[in-house]
């Protein structure tokens, strides 16, 4: 497996903390050269992005206080190239496009219960599209949904 | 028969220096005197006026009063008519058996005895008298029958009808109450399906981590002691989960003592991932610990349906600090708990009917209109306490007291 430039950084935002915890450990395990910020709430995530402003943000969307949309919204508006993927429950995309606000698309979603494959697969098509390069590594690319 | 002031008397007799002496004798008794020269005139008579009596002549050309008498005993309608004989005097056994085998009732001869005459009129008078007083009683007696009876089957009609009608509520109460639990276990399962995603995707998360540890080399015991242990965890409290929904639904068997926060927190543990799903925020404020003798599942599922009717009214808002608050206190020396959100409120013009039955302002696939009806049927008439609703500043706060 090649491994993505060190540059690469990602938030994950998630607010049950044995899920945060997992996807991060599991991140962090399969890309090791990856930089990981975690926040429980979007308030917190949107702060850590004010100071590290990460390339990717993965992020719940129902959340207390400020939802996944209304993070991202916000984040939108300091960096408006950040790519999003959204782990979804019931929330379909048009109401997450609509929480995000400013004519908002969305690009990638997962729908819970997520499957770890479905995650590599979109992370590494989103370094794949920063870095100006194909995608570092597909693991069974059948299991994945393509969105776009 | 009529009953007459002055009673009529028919008296018979070809000769009418007869009916005049006749007339004389009976003159001063009240009667209305009807005369006849004829046999034939009397049976004319006799039909159209209902005598008291006939003074009846027998020796009569062309038809005497015997053949008279026979002929009025074979029509009904004279048949009961009282006949005395006045005869000039043949006092033959034959002649008196040959009266009575007609039918007559007195026999008098002449000369006639005033006294005896007189007597014997108002012997019948006084009969036709009490015939005419117990026809009318009688009369009277069918009346008030006929208004019994009709009384009697307004009576029955009635009561069919209650008894109808008191099937029909019934029923009503029946439909409305399986309806609610219909509404009320929908509801549930779609907040069982809340509770659940997030464990099973967490589920999800420690299976497949072992998989992509084993294919990193990065598997070891502690890993899958930690991964196991976690999803033992999650799986006990998925089950909790359902026997606590299944708890709350079976139907309260008696009165118990029950802690209302008790009640409150498991009551929010079913519906928490719903609200926070909504990004609704729920605060508990209980200032006192107070204790109710009442049906604890019931009141359980008041708390609830109230609470469903905030986070619906708090989806319709676009307001992003979406609260419900519920404070729990000991009020004179009842249990008070008030829930209010930040949802603008119920429109006055429609505060006055939330609690009736059918009324809803969800659409017809939402809300049966049922929710709060039977939340203030559980609270006031199964637990003797009080539902009432008012809006605050920025909202609707519901009151509990029991």
């Amino acid at each position: 497996m090649e491994s993505p430039k060190p540059s690469i950084s990602i938030l994950v935002v998630e607010d049950e903390a044995i899920t945060l915890e997992f996807l991060v450990t599991t991140l962090a395990k399969k890309y090791p050269n990856v930089t990981l910020y975690q926040a429980l709430n979007g308030k917190t995530g949107l702060e850590l992005f004010e100071v590290h402003t990460p390339y990717i943000v993965i992020t719940d969307i129902n959340m207390p206080g400020m939802s996944g949309g209304q993070m991202a919204g916000k984040i939108r508006a300091i960096k408006p190239d950040t790519k999003f993927i959204f782990l979804t429950g019931d929330t379909g995309k048009l109401s997450i496009e609509a929480a995000v606000g400013n004519g908002f698309k969305i690009e990638h979603y997962i729908d819970k219960p997520i499957d770890f494959w479905d995650l590599f697969f979109i992370i590494e098509k989103c370094i794949g599209e920063i870095t100006h390069s194909t995608p570092l590594s597909v693991i069974d690319g059948n299991r994945v949904r393509h969105l776009d | 028969m009529e009953c007459y002031r002055k009673i009529p008397v028919l008296i018979v007799d070809d000769r009418p220096e007869n009916l005049t002496s006749l007339e004389a004798i009976l003159n001063d008794m009240e009667l209305d005197l009807v005369k006849a020269q004829s046999g034939n005139e009397a049976l004319r008579l006799s039909l159209y006026t209902e005598f008291a009596l006939v003074l009846l002549d027998v020796q009569m050309p062309e038809m005497d009063g015997f053949e008279t008498a026979e002929l009025m005993r074979t029509n009904p309608k004279t048949r009961e008519l009282p006949i005395i004989f006045v005869t000039a005097g043949m006092k033959e056994e034959n002649q008196i058996f040959r009266g009575y085998e007609a039918g007559a009732v007195d026999y008098l001869t002449k000369p006639i005895e005033p006294a005896i005459l007189r007597g014997k009129v108002r012997v019948f008078c006084d009969l036709f008298n009490q015939r005419c007083e117990l026809k009318r009683m009688h009369a009277d007696l069918e009346k008030q029958n006929a208004n019994l009876l009709e009384s009697y089957e307004q009576l029955e009609e009635e009561t069919t009808h209650r008894l109808r009608l008191a099937e029909e509520l019934r029923n009503k109460e029946q439909m409305l109450l399986s309806q609610n639990r219909q509404a009320a276990m929908g509801e549930m399962i779609g907040n069982i399906a809340h509770q659940w995603r997030q464990p099973l995707n967490t589920l999800g998360f420690a299976i497949q981590q072992l998989m992509l540890f084993y294919e990193l080399d990065e598997l070891n015991k502690e890993v899958l002691e930690k991964n196991v242990s976690i999803s033992m965890e999650l799986i006990k409290h998925m089950s909790k989960t359902i026997d606590d929904f299944r708890n709350f639904f079976s139907p309260d068997k008696e009165k118990l003592e029950f802690r209302v926060t008790e009640v409150i927190a498991s009551t929010l543990s079913f519906i928490e991932d719903s609200f926070k799903n909504q990004n609704i925020a729920i605060e508990v404020v209980a200032k006192d610990d107070p204790v109710i003798f009442g049906f604890q599942n019931e009141y359980g599922q008041v708390f609830l349906n109230i609470l469903n009717n905030a986070r619906d009214a708090l989806m319709e808002q676009a307001t992003e600090e979406l609260k419900v608050t519920i404070t729990i206190i000991n009020e004179d020396n009842k249990a008070v708990v008030t829930i209010s959100d930040n949802a603008g409120g119920i429109p006055e013009e429609i505060m006055d009917k939330i609690f009736d039955p059918y009324f809803t302002t969800k659409g017809p696939q939402q809300g049966t209109g049922i929710g709060l009806f039977m939340s203030k049927t559980i609270i006031e008439k199964n637990m003797g306490g009080r539902l009432s609703a008012r809006n605050t500043v920025d909202g609707a706060e519901f009151r509990i007291e029991v």
